[in-house]
Order: C-alpha cells, then sequence, then structure tokens
C-alpha cells in the first residue's frame, strides 16, 4: 500500500467513527485504532454538580471524538458545528430570579444539551422570593446550548437555552 | 379525614385524600401535568414521607399529627411579574387562621414561614408553572404543625405544644380553607394594596432595629418591600437597601 492510501483509509476510517479496524490480505497487515482520549473534555460550565448529570459529558464526547483525534481539537462547548445558528430559538426568562436546573441538588437537570423536548416540557425552575416558577420550553427541538449557570442571577427576557426547532 | 365539612366556595372542591403519599405538591404537580385540575383541589395526605421544602431541603412531619396539604389554585388575573401578592395571601390566609388559637407572638417571617416567638410552626412551598406571560397553575403547598408532642430541632413548635390542646385535623381544615379562600377572593378583587399592609402588620421583626446578617451583621429596620417582593431594610446610615431571599438572614 502508498502512503497516500494509508492516509486515505485513515481518514476513512476516523470518519465512519469505529473505534478499531483490522485489514489483512496477502501482502499487508494493517491495524488502526483510534486512541479515544480519556477526559476528552472538561465538563461545560453550566453543568450542576448533581451526579446524575454526567449525561451531558457524554453528548459532548460523542460529539468531540467524531474528527480524526489527530486533526482536530474536540470541541468543548458540546455543540455540533452542523447547527444553523440562524434557525436556533432561544428559551428566555419570563422573570427576574435565580435560574435552576434540577428541581434539587440531587436530582437531575431537567433537560441536558442533546436532549430533545416537545413544547410544554419543563427546562428549568426560575425561584423568586421564596416562590419556584417552572418554566416550559414554547418551542419543541433539541437543545444544543444552556446558556445560563445553575443558580445563577437571571434577568427578565434573558436567553436560557437555545433549541433547534423540529 | 373523611369526614370535612366545607364551607368554602371552591377551595376544597374536590379534596383528594392521599393515606399515605411522598409529596401533596409533587403529587398535585404531576396530577395537573396529565389532566384538568379544578382550581381549588386540595391534595390531603395523613402520612407524607418525602415532604419538601424549597430546593431539596426536607420537610418532616409527624403522621396524623399535623397539617400537610396542597392546593392548586390558578391565578391568571396575576402578571408574572406579581406573583408575590399571591405569597402575601396565602401567608396572611394561614396568618388569620393561626390568629384564632394564638396570640400576637404569631408572626410571618418574610417571605412566608410562619413563626411562634422565635419557633418555625409552618412552612409554605409555593410552585407556580409559568406558560408564556401567565401563571398556569400555582401549587401551594402548607405544612402546619398542629398536634405533634416534640421536635428533633429546638426552633420548631406546634398548635398544641404552645396552647396544651389537642386539635380535631377535621375540625381545623375546613377552617384553614375558608381563611385561605378569603384572602385569595380578596386578591382576585385585587384589594392588594390593603393585603400587603395586613401582611407587613404581621410580619417578624417589622419596623422596630434589630440585627441582620447580609455580607456581614448590621444593625436594620425593615421598613417594607417592594414590588417584588423584596424585603426593604433602612441600614445604620438611614439608606434603605432591597434584599433578596438568600441575601440577608434574620438573627434570633
Amino acid at each position: 500500500m502508498k502512503a497516500k492510501e494509508i492516509r486515505d483509509l485513515i481518514d476513512f476510517i476516523s470518519k465512519s467513527g469505529l473505534a478499531e479496524v483490522n485489514i489483512e490480505s496477502d501482502d499487508f497487515k494493517i491495524s488502526i485504532k483510534r486512541n479515544t482520549p480519556v477526559n476528552v473534555t472538561e465538563a461545560p460550565a453550566t453543568l450542576v454538580a448533581a451526579p446524575t448529570a454526567v449525561t451531558t459529558p457524554v453528548a459532548t464526547q460523542e460529539n468531540s471524538v467524531a474528527p480524526a483525534p489527530t486533526t482536530e481539537v474536540p470541541a468543548s462547548n458540546g455543540n455540533n458545528n452542523a447547527v444553523d445558528e440562524s434557525k436556533l430559538i432561544a428559551v428566555k426568562s419570563p422573570m427576574i430570579g435565580t435560574f435552576y436546573r434540577s428541581s434539587s441538588p440531587e436530582t437531575p437537570p431537567f433537560v441536558n444539551i442533546g436532549d430533545t423536548v416537545e413544547a410544554g416540557k419543563t427546562v428549568c425552575i426560575i425561584e423568586a422570593m421564596k416562590l419556584f416558577n417552572e418554566i416550559e420550553s414554547d418551542v419543541s427541538g433539541t437543545i444544543v446550548k444552556v446558556l445560563v449557570d445553575n443558580a445563577t442571577p437571571v434577568e427578565y427576557d434573558q436567553p436560557l437555552f437555545l433549541v433547534e426547532p423540529n | 379525614m373523611h369526614n370535612l365539612t366545607l364551607n368554602t366556595l371552591f377551595v376544597g372542591k374536590p379534596v383528594i385524600h392521599l393515606p399515605t403519599c411522598h409529596s401533596t405538591n409533587t403529587y398535585a404537580r404531576n396530577l395537573a401535568a396529565k389532566e384538568r385540575v379544578v382550581e381549588g383541589t386540595v391534595i390531603l395526605t395523613s402520612e407524607q414521607t418525602a415532604g419538601r421544602g424549597q430546593m431539596g431541603n426536607r420537610w418532616e412531619s409527624e403522621p396524623y399529627q399535623n397539617m400537610t396539604l396542597s392546593i392548586v389554585l390558578c391565578p391568571t388575573f396575576l402578571k408574572i411579574s406579581e406573583q408575590f401578592h399571591l405569597n402575601i395571601a396565602i401567608s396572611l390566609g394561614i396568618y388569620n387562621f393561626l390568629n384564632q388559637y394564638l396570640d400576637d407572638g404569631l408572626k410571618i417571617k418574610w417571605p412566608n414561614d410562619i413563626l411562634y416567638n422565635h419557633y418555625k410552626l409552618g412552612g409554605i412551598l409555593i410552585e407556580n408553572v409559568i406558560k408564556g406571560q401567565y401563571i398556569e397553575h400555582a401549587i401551594i403547598g402548607i405544612g402546619l404543625n398542629i398536634n405533634q408532642g416534640g421536635f428533633q430541632t429546638p426552633k420548631a413548635s406546634s398548635l398544641k405544644l404552645l396552647t396544651g390542646q389537642h386539635y380535631s385535623l377535621e375540625e381545623l381544615i375546613p377552617k384553614l380553607l375558608k381563611s385561605i379562600e378569603e384572602t385569595y377572593l380578596r386578591l382576585r378583587q385585587y384589594q392588594v394594596n390593603d393585603l400587603k399592609n395586613e401582611y407587613l402588620g404581621c410580619l417578624f421583626r417589622w419596623d422596630k432595629k434589630y440585627t441582620f446578617k447580609s455580607d456581614v451583621l448590621f444593625e436594620g429596620k425593615i421598613v417594607g418591600i417592594d414590588e417584588y417582593g423584596r424585603l426593604l431594610v433602612e441600614g445604620e446610615t438611614q439608606e434603605v437597601k432591597a434584599y433578596n431571599f438568600k441575601e440577608i438572614a434574620f438573627i434570633y
């Protein structure tokens, strides 16, 4: 096999998502193994400290390992590069208060990046003076970005999530 | 608890009585998500096994001794930004009910704890479901200590410990519901200024100098609440500052 053919083969396999490929013929044998990074990305800053929240970095990892490991820096924001930003719709805060991604520190977030939401699905809680407000998504689609850190103040009309509509 | 004689217009119609329940607020929320719930529906339990306070805090209550219930209301006449009025009406409704049995040691600790002197008698957990710019449902969780004989925390008490009497929950619950309905109906008539003034008159640590803690300890005087329900406290240099919940603590 020529060097270029080997490069093309590696390129092809890296895009395929396969973790390991072994090819053997009469005159050559090639073994390609993807070196999956152990700590692929840091958890996004928006992640809450709930132990069950690990689903978010997993989703990030799937997106970021798809390119060949040696050629691209993994995207750390969990955003799918194919998303057309102009089509995204923001779920905004209807009030001033404190933004919470889950109903208590022990429970998982209502939504994570990559989750599909229906209009009417609770996406967060905003607390104001000990009144707890469940905020529903007004669009159906996929959560592509969480714009606010857990337990931080939000203003009226502040974008909270970006949703790619169905 | 099957013999409630109600004299209300709509609060407690119907009452859903659950012998045991994790959390009446969670039950009410799930019910409202599944089907249309009539305004005034009450979820009542004799034994709440995983009662909730705010943000993961637990509400502990001995079975059969206390009131643990939730009321589903639909205050669609309130803007989201006006929701503190709902807190005022509910707190005042509970206060007026308890005031039939207790003297003026009874106070509302801003924003919505019920105290007698320094003892906590009850708590309120209001959870709103927001749709667009409206409050679709408000789920009003109420825990009131009635006949419980002792508490793990020295800061809690019950009506029985304070008055020496045992109470029938079947008799008390309709009175509580009636009292809450009265203040809620006044809210529906938009008597917000009167309700607010009555609420301020019942506030723990109202209008006198006490020690508070914000970033540091300071001497301050509660002079009111603003339109969002923030506590207005006059500090040592006579300036008035508005505090969010958790930005200020009472020292007592």
